[in-house]
């Protein structure tokens, strides 16, 4: 038997030649994504839904080792999966006040073309962090975590000071809006349990 | 720095105001972000970095203190709400000229606290050329806002 597999419409390699059943496969697919933080929210067979629970005529006995078949997976990320990137933009959060203080006591000692340079830098790695919870938390379907949409725009806003060089806007903005707005989101009702 | 007192104005000098209709401002204000109040008659927008600036000049132990023109129940309450109000030591509204408002801060600090401040230890920071003239007058240093200095970054550096 040949299956060539698909993820999200994109061609994944996967050795599945030791498999016996469409059970296994179904169970070895999920175990694969879950490690990488994803569940199966759509099955089918040369392009044919396939129901959770139904073995497909073409994987009943006797037929496992004949044809060549497609076998295509959309997938949601897990909870688990959107919480963890939840937490890890939450740590974030001391990062923020220290650099917001930092920068309003580095222009005393004269550092703050070197914290803001820093704060850049921070800056890129959160906008990645960013990036990502909201991908995954709009492809679960679920909407987004409480005033999480803001966060770009006073990120923007960051950037702009932090192209004019204005220490004082830009710590103002990290320390009074965006992090207040990641500490609402902090105390925000935790997302439904799966 | 050689201040030791620090008197601001407020509309259009540590906040802007934007008016839906012709006339006074009126209350009560709720706040839509940490920079911007909303009211009946007008938004007021607190310029970004004002907070960390007034945290600096407590920081450098400066006082500071306020010359407005403005109604005081509307100025406290939206000091209050955006969270500054306990930066300003004897505030100074009404119609009076600026340069009275500066002279009864140096007053107020020498009959409370016995504190005596020169009017040569007082910057005074406005956005309309008359006051700022009435207050040189004094002989305090006074800067106008939009000409000698067009932003807060600036203001914080000569400050700092």
């Amino acid at each position: 038997m040949q299956i060539t597999l698909q993820v999200n419409d994109q061609p994944v390699e996967m050795d599945l030649s030791d498999l016996q059943s469409w059970s296994q496969l179904v169970s070895t697919l999920q175990e694969k994504l879950a490690e990488s933080g994803w569940k199966i929210s759509q099955l089918r067979l040369d392009g044919r839904l396939v129901a959770p629970g139904e073995t497909p005529a073409e994987f009943s006995a006797g037929s496992l080792r004949a044809g060549n078949h497609c076998v295509a997976v959309s997938t949601t990320p897990s909870l688990k999966a959107i919480e963890a990137l939840r937490e890890n933009l939450l740590a974030t959060l001391p990062r923020f006040r220290e650099q917001g203080e930092r920068l309003s006591k580095a222009f005393a000692r004269g550092e703050w073309r070197s914290t803001l340079e820093q704060l850049t830098t921070f800056l890129e790695e959160f906008k990645v962090l960013l990036k990502g919870f909201r991908t995954v938390a709009a492809s679960d379907g679920k909407p987004p975590v409480a005033r999480i949409e803001k966060v770009p725009e006073v990120l923007s806003e960051l950037s702009s000071h932090i192209r004019k060089q204005s220490w004082v806007e830009v710590s103002d903005v990290l320390l009074y809006e965006l992090v207040p707005l990641i500490e609402e989101w902090e105390s925000h009702t935790p997302l439904e349990q799966e | 720095m050689r201040f030791k007192l620090i008197i601001f104005d407020l509309d259009e000098t540590l906040w802007t105001i934007q008016q839906k209709v012709l006339g006074p401002v009126k209350g009560p204000f709720q706040l839509i972000n940490p920079h911007e109040a909303v009211g009946k008659t007008a938004t007021v927008r607190l310029f970004t970095g004002v907070r960390t600036l007034l945290n600096n000049l407590q920081r450098l132990h400066k006082h500071v203190s306020l010359a407005s023109r403005s109604d005081p129940e509307i100025c406290d309450e939206l000091l209050r709400l955006f969270g500054i109000q306990q930066h300003f030591t004897y505030p100074q509204y009404g119609w009076q000229q600026k340069s009275q408002a500066v002279l009864n801060v140096l007053k107020a600090y020498h009959d409370v606290e016995n504190e005596v401040i020169q009017p040569k230890d007082v910057l005074f920071i406005d956005d309309w050329p008359s006051n700022v003239e009435a207050v040189q007058e004094t002989g305090a240093a006074t800067l106008l806002f939009g000409r000698d200095i067009r932003s807060i970054q600036e203001l914080a550096s000569i400050l700092h």
